[in-house]
């Protein structure tokens, strides 16, 4: 980790101190951060949590930055040899054994592959296009069928499809989602017991940030 | 075009955990990544859509296209310095070179790109006086320079400084148009804010 470089060393900050900004550096007004209700928190715990979760935060970035490395580097280690002992064969085992002191680690290669958005990528690899088709799902925006003609266009979509042998490729999404101004309406118009009643069937999205508003 | 390389986030240098092989540490600078096309001088932002402010640049990407003009390369990925504080308005801070996918330079490991901009562009000062219109972002010692570059920013009255950003040396340019968000595990910010 304590690379030395290979260029001109910089001089410790502490060691410059006569150098003319100029016109440069001039402070610019402070960003404001929205004020927001402070949680009363009055014997500590939950700031002694929020503590915690910063303190920890920190200490899984290191540790997960650390891991995303080290498996990309055995994966670039271990990829030609899995492409050098599985080529010519039919049957090919989906990973590869690494062996440590600790135990093994699999480096296992799926039949899953990134999505590609355009043709052009393949262009560089013109042999590869033959292993490569177009795939899609069509979606429809049901908001934007008007009411009246909803069942009727659906009912000749579906026999349009049938016709063509081909109903398994229509598949439908649907939920139960809140109307636009819920998130607003529930505070004005549902008492907090509602709310916490509701939150029990519909739960909110709750997320802990820890980034973006400095420390 | 390629998306730019988008480090991976390492938290703060104290946690971090020993690095694997050779690393080299630069600065990290505040300022708004971008991608130059450089037979052309167009500036493109992050998610590869021209950058909005790309004119008020246009003195640094007359330079840098003239002076990175060559076969080998037809990207350059920077920083550009602009509105987030006063300091080096209008300049640009040349992060890496981009080979061409799939031809013999794309193989070129960070400290070959290196060497190869070290020879036509001036490295930048740490304590950046007269800031030139393009620049190389020092090699820097990770442990001084975390503090060291936080005294410059005080001094400076700025948030020029993010963190530092390593590289691992081995390593190609991570050329892929995926995704902006696709991130590249052999370069790691260090921020000290979150």
């Amino acid at each position: 980790m304590r690379t030395k470089p290979t260029t001109n060393t910089p001089e410790p900050a502490s060691g410059i101190k006569k150098v003319s900004f100029g016109a440069i550096g001039a402070k610019k007004e402070a960003k404001k951060t929205t004020e927001y209700p402070a949680y009363p928190d009055a014997n500590g715990a939950a700031a002694e949590i929020a503590a915690r979760i910063l303190e920890r935060t920190e200490q899984w970035e290191a540790l997960d930055s650390a891991i995303k490395t080290d498996k990309a580097e055995l994966k670039q280690m271990v990829s030609p040899f899995y492409f050098t002992t599985n080529s010519g064969k039919v049957e090919v085992p989906s990973s590869v054994s690494v062996a440590s002191e600790k135990g093994e680690v699999l480096v296992t290669y799926q039949n899953r592959y990134t999505k590609i958005d355009s043709e052009a990528l393949l262009n560089s690899v013109p042999f590869a296009k033959e292993y490569f088709r177009q795939a899609f799902t069509l979606e429809i925006d049901g908001d934007k069928i008007p009411a009246e003609a909803v069942e009727e266009l659906i009912a000749e979509l579906q026999e349009l499809f049938g016709k063509h042998n081909a109903m398994g490729a229509l598949a439908v999404k649907d939920a139960i989602k809140p109307v636009a101004e819920f998130h607003t309406l529930r505070h004005s118009k549902l008492t907090p017991e509602q709310n916490l009643a509701l939150d029990q069937i519909v739960p909110i999205v709750a997320m802990v940030k820890t980034k973006g508003r400095g420390k | 075009m390629s998306y730019p390389a988008r480090p991976i986030n390492g938290g703060p240098l104290e946690t971090a955990l020993p690095k694997n092989g050779v690393w080299k540490y630069e600065p990290k600078y505040n300022g708004w990544r971008a991608m130059v096309h450089l037979p052309s001088g167009a500036i493109f932002n992050r998610q590869g859509e021209t950058l909005s402010i790309g004119q008020e640049f246009t003195d640094a990407l007359r330079l840098l296209c003239s002076t990175l003009d060559c076969e080998a390369f037809k990207w350059a990925d920077v920083e550009a310095l602009s509105r987030r504080h006063t300091v080096g308005r209008g300049c640009l801070i040349v992060l890496d070179a981009v080979p061409t996918a799939y031809t013999p330079t794309a193989a070129a490991t960070y400290s070959e790109r290196r060497a190869w901009l070290d020879a036509v562009i001036p490295e930048l000062d740490l304590m950046p006086g007269q800031i030139p219109l393009i620049s190389l972002p020092p090699w820097v010692y990770p442990d001084t320079a975390w503090t060291d570059l936080q005294m410059i920013n005080r001094r400076l009255g700025a948030e020029f400084y993010e963190g530092l950003v390593a590289k691992k040396a081995d390593q190609p340019y991570p050329i892929q148009l995926l995704s902006p968000e696709r991130e590249f595990p052999f370069w790691a910010k260090h921020r000290w804010k979150s």
